[in-house]
């Protein structure tokens, strides 16, 4: 048992994402996406009406917008290849021990269970398409809070709170893969904090995709309401295969006033993965949004979590970090909108590009007439590696008011010589020296992250930084 | 008579279309006359020189605007400076409901430095539209100074565009003013082609009423160690608008490159729009590229203090904006034209 | 105990095309405490930054044993694994990384296993000596820190790593009195206790006053111009370098 540990905080690999199982799922829609699909996952997941007229109507406007015409080349994904639906061979489960288990064995290997059995407050597990496993600790779920998969959201006690929500806040007209997550979205998390409580330790999701050509798209829903508190984890993998998988999820957050939300991901897709997630928050007045995000894996990212700074006094944080390597194209940022007075947005990203990686810090900080005094800090920070690689920065200001105080920092550079041979002076290898640079480089988001994530993330950089001298 | 929508000064790298920021589309533009340039100091015009170098450079604006230059026929003026000592200076002239365009294009032999001296004027009640692009091509170890003082009329709509390419060790400067004009579009784009060459800019603005300033400038560090560095700072008043557009593109290839932008910008009213992109580009790894920006009221403190010496708020915003322009100002390399915008700022600086 | 440990044999070194050092000779043996003394710019930063293989500083000629291997052929990390240490006149600040972290790696290397716990233990029984307040473990390396600080966490890195050689380039410049006896009273524990050897580059004499010397070298344009007992300080601090000057 100290072993397994052991494996789990400190040995972490790449290789311990690239298992695979077999693709046993009982449920697999042809691949593709056309009405009769759409309208097939409405009948199998059950929807109720109004949920299968918002698929067909989304379908349209995924049908009716053009791609975007910026960003990274999409080109490799061809949506006639993507499995929309996949199910796996169980139903939902409450306790770990009933997951089928090839299934618990995945999770196990990438150390789930026990880590809610340590640190975790509750713990939803998706495997593809639909969540195998959710589960709240008692003493929480006394407290009032509501963590259970989407699918039951939609029908149970919360189904009106749901209706209201859904897609509110990103709606399918917002950009194509929103319209497309609308069309054939499934599996995720719904989470309601009731007022003034305080949820001590986090909550997590973690998502697994497993089925080759598969794509996921889980829906997350969570409302902190007045004066609650909560802290969110997601996690996300899958195996290595040779054909093109997509993550189009939607995150979407309601943080309601004097509320905070912290909302955590380390995303380690494999890196044949187009992921085009869309995450945003509403922040009502004097609450709080706090993005940390770690971007690790993927062929193909566009990810850029937006805050909306709707009340006065709201604030949002975002501290991010985003590791471009072999093959990858990770574009990557934040957006906020400062919309009520005295609202202020903080953020800290840093970028490394090495072994011919593209990594772009896209960012937008727009400020409406109605933000008086408000503030914004960014500070962007990219390192080149070598130079086969790529890094580009490309933020955006938009302020409609006097009455701000608007700053913002980009720099680019490389390892320092002086860094490396001082290191390397104490006896460190050349290569142990960049990677300890280059960690220290990340710890903006290493020292937001609970402890066994910030080794994790340690790890992922120590591996990705292997074999980085020539 | 017949206008044209154009569009100017595309960001070398898109972002969201909804920001509206990619690039902009000028309405209402008319096909315009040869303007009239006096020169004056210790050179001439040569009609016989070659326009080769000249015709592979990007400007700042972009294909659009020389699409519509070649459509009214305005043909390059080309100044060859081989060591002139003293500035030479060119006056653009523009008169109230006219349109008109000049293509004026500088060549620097190696080892040679200039001062070149632009001075944009109108009727300050003018109105009209005027266009000035400036093809520069600096040889081996040249040095240039440029000026440029836009102060058309009030109602004019304006064209600034400058494309150059800097040789080996050659040295660009760029003094940029615009002190008025209602729609205003600055593009600048500089190909650092040569080792060890180098481009300064210093730009400063102030836009009152609806007075509409819209940016980009683009520098290409293609050589080892090339070096830029742009500043530009402002003041929005009334309902005024500005959009810069900065971007630092380290190519593949420019080692020991450095790059820096710096954007001050003071919000004096409630009404103003200020929209900023700043892109740094990087294809190398031993580069070093940074950006700063500052965008804000007046600092609450520096009024203070100005207004515990007795000067009042409208009076220390006047002195604020107007510092800004002189700091620009103060680097024209010629005392007399120096004094003269220097006097024009004072003049003009005071709120509408 | 008079096993050779340092060899300097004819030893030319270069910076950007300048040669600073010329045939310098060196021997030092297990347990020694050497001063290398001279004006400024006589060289005496290069040749620690050259034995520890900083790769600015180019071998113009000449051979460095240590411990009977030849240091030239290692890398700046091999080096240290091997023993050698260099304390920098101006440590680098590198952000992120704490000074637990980064001791607790470089320890490692040196092939000991030690859990985190026992680590910071050790480590702040250290820092007590050196009376560096045990806040310091956790702040980013030389990050921020005082020059007095910088020259500390320099001496702490010393006492863990416990070197066979170590080389203090301008250890107590810019320190005042207290720091000067907190900083060699550390030197003088690594001396006695791990019986290291020592050479100490310095212009001034202060750190040397509880010190046993063994030599003193005086490096003049890039030359040993003098060699001798502890009796040289005095005499250097009596009278300058002047009357080596002129040879």
């Amino acid at each position: 048992m100290a072993d397994n540990e052991k494996t789990y905080v400190a040995d972490v690999d790449r290789s311990m994402y690239d298992f695979r199982d077999e693709s046993k799922d009982s449920y697999r829609i042809e691949s593709g996406l056309t009405t009769e699909i759409v309208e097939k996952i409405s009948e199998e997941k059950h929807d109720p009406e109004w949920m299968r007229q918002f698929r067909l109507k989304s379908l349209e406007i995924y049908n009716a917008t053009p791609m975007v015409n910026w960003g990274p080349d999409t080109s490799g994904l061809n949506m006639a290849d993507i499995v929309t639906y996949v199910r796996p061979n169980t139903s939902m489960r409450g306790k770990w021990s009933e997951v089928p288990d090839e299934i618990k064995t995945t999770f196990e290997r990438l150390g789930i269970p026990q880590a809610e059995r340590e640190s975790l407050a509750g713990v939803g597990a998706q495997y593809d398409s639909e969540l195998v496993y959710h589960n709240v600790r008692d003493d929480v779920a006394k407290q009032g809070v509501v963590y259970t998969d989407m699918e039951s959201a939609l029908t149970g006690e919360y189904a009106d709170m749901v209706k209201s929500h859904f897609m509110k806040l990103v709606p399918p007209t917002d950009h194509k893969f929103a319209a497309l997550h609308g069309a054939v979205w499934s599996g995720g998390s719904f989470v309601y904090v009731p007022p003034h409580t305080k949820v001590k330790i986090p909550l997590q999701s973690y998502f697994r995709l497993n089925a080759p050509g598969a794509g996921q798209f889980e829906h997350t829903l969570i409302i902190v309401d007045e004066g609650a508190d909560l802290h969110f984890i997601e996690g996300c993998s899958a195996p290595k295969y040779n054909v093109a998988n997509l993550h189009a999820g939607c995150v979407e957050l309601f943080v309601a006033k004097n509320a905070r939300l912290r909302y955590s991901t380390i995303e380690n897709w494999s890196k044949n993965m187009y992921n085009l997630n869309t995450k945003r928050a509403i922040v009502d007045e004097g609450g709080t949004i706090e993005w940390v995000s770690g971007s690790f894996g993927s062929h193909v990212s566009y990810l850029y979590p937006m805050s909306i700074l709707n009340g006065a006094r709201a604030k949002c944080e975002f501290t991010g970090i985003t590791f471009a390597g072999e093959g990858q194209n990770l574009d990557t940022g934040m957006k906020v909108v400062h919309n009520a007075p005295n609202t202020s947005s903080h953020v800290n990203t840093r970028s490394i590009s090495k072994g011919g990686g593209i990594s772009t810090f896209r960012s937008s900080v727009s400020v409406t007439a109605k933000a008086k005094g408000s503030k914004s800090s960014v500070s962007c920070q990219s390192l080149m590696v070598d130079d086969i690689s790529r890094s580009d920065t490309i933020p955006a200001m938009d302020i409609r008011t006097s009455d701000v105080d608007i700053g913002h920092e980009a720099t680019i550079g490389r390892i320092s010589d002086d860094a490396v041979f001082y290191l390397m002076s104490r006896g460190l290898s050349e290569e142990d020296a960049r990677a300890m640079i280059v960690s220290g480089f990340a710890d903006n988001v290493g020292k937001e992250l609970p402890l066994e994530y910030a080794v994790e993330m340690n790890n992922l950089i120590r591996l990705e930084m292997k074999g980085s001298i020539g | 008579m017949k206008t044209y929508d154009v569009t100017v000064n595309r960001l070398p790298v898109l972002t969201w279309n909804r920001l509206r920021m990619n690039e902009t589309t000028v309405s209402q533009v008319s096909v315009p006359q040869q303007g009239s340039v006096t020169l004056s100091g210790d050179a001439s015009f040569n009609p016989t020189a070659d326009p080769a170098p000249f015709q592979a450079l990007a400007t700042g604006c972009g294909p659009a605007l020389s699409a519509l230059l070649e459509q009214a026929e305005i043909c390059p003026q080309i100044l060859t400076l081989e060591g002139t000592p003293n500035p030479v200076r060119l006056t653009f002239s523009h008169e109230d409901n006219t349109s008109s365009a000049s293509c004026v294009c500088l060549y620097l032999k190696e080892n040679t430095s200039a001062v070149v001296l632009m001075d944009y004027t109108a009727p300050l009640s003018a109105a009209g539209q005027g266009t000035v692009q400036t093809r520069i091509y600096l040889e081996k170890s040249a040095k240039l100074h440029l000026v440029q003082v836009q102060r058309v009329g009030r109602g004019f709509t304006f064209f600034n565009d400058i494309g150059a390419a800097c040789q080996e060790s050659a040295r660009f400067e760029l003094t940029q003013l615009i002190l008025s004009g209602e729609r205003s579009y600055t593009g600048c784009e500089i190909a650092l082609e040569g080792a060890d060459s180098s481009f300064d800019a210093g730009v400063a603005y102030a836009l009152q009423q609806s007075d509409k300033l819209d940016m980009n400038y683009v520098v290409r560090h293609i050589g080892k160690r090339t070096n830029s560095n742009i500043d530009a700072a402002g003041s929005l008043q009334g309902n005024s608008a500005k959009l810069f557009r900065g971007t630092i593109d380290f190519v593949n290839g420019s080692a020991g490159a450095v790059g820096s932008e710096k954007e001050e910008v003071l919000l004096i009213d409630e009404s103003c729009v200020n929209q900023t992109i700043p892109l740094i580009l990087c294809a190398e790894e031993d580069v070093e590229g940074n950006h700063g920006a500052s965008i804000g009221k007046p600092d609450e403190e520096v009024l203070f203090y100005l207004s515990s010496r007795g000067i009042p708020q409208e009076a220390a915003y006047a002195l604020l904006i107007r510092a800004k322009l002189d700091a620009v100002a103060g680097r024209i390399p010629q005392d007399e034209f120096r004094q003269e915008i220097l006097d024009a700022i004072r003049g003009g600086a005071a709120r509408a | 105990m008079s096993q050779e440990v340092l060899n300097i044999a004819q030893l030319s070194v270069g910076v950007e095309d300048k040669q600073i050092l010329n045939s310098v000779n060196l021997t030092m043996k297990a347990g020694e405490t050497h001063v290398l003394m001279g004006p400024n710019g006589a060289g005496k930063s290069t040749l620690g930054y050259a034995l520890m293989g900083n790769p600015k500083y180019q071998i113009l000629g000449g051979s460095v044993t240590f411990q009977g291997e030849n240091l030239l052929e290692k890398n700046v990390a091999q080096r240290a694994q091997a023993g050698l240490f260099l304390s920098f006149q101006n440590p680098i600040e590198v952000p992120g990384i704490t000074l637990a972290n980064f001791l607790r790696s470089a320890y490692e290397q040196r092939g000991h296993k030690i859990s985190l716990y026992n680590f910071r233990k050790l480590l702040k029984k250290q820092m007590d000596f050196l009376q560096m307040d045990e806040s310091y473990m956790d702040r980013d390396l030389n990050v921020g820190f005082s020059g007095g600080e910088k020259k500390k966490a320099e001496i702490l890195q010393l006492l863990m790593l416990e070197p066979s050689l170590a080389i203090l380039d301008e250890t107590d410049s810019g320190l005042d009195v207290d720091a000067v006896k907190t900083v060699s009273n550390g030197v003088e524990a690594y001396q006695k206790n791990q019986n290291g050897s020592l050479l100490i580059i310095t212009h001034s004499t202060r750190i040397l006053e509880a010190l046993k010397v063994d030599y003193v070298h005086v490096l003049v344009n890039g030359r040993i111009v003098a060699t001798g007992d502890a009796s040289m300080i005095e005499e250097i601090n009596d009278h300058g370098f002047e009357h080596y000057l002129n040879q």
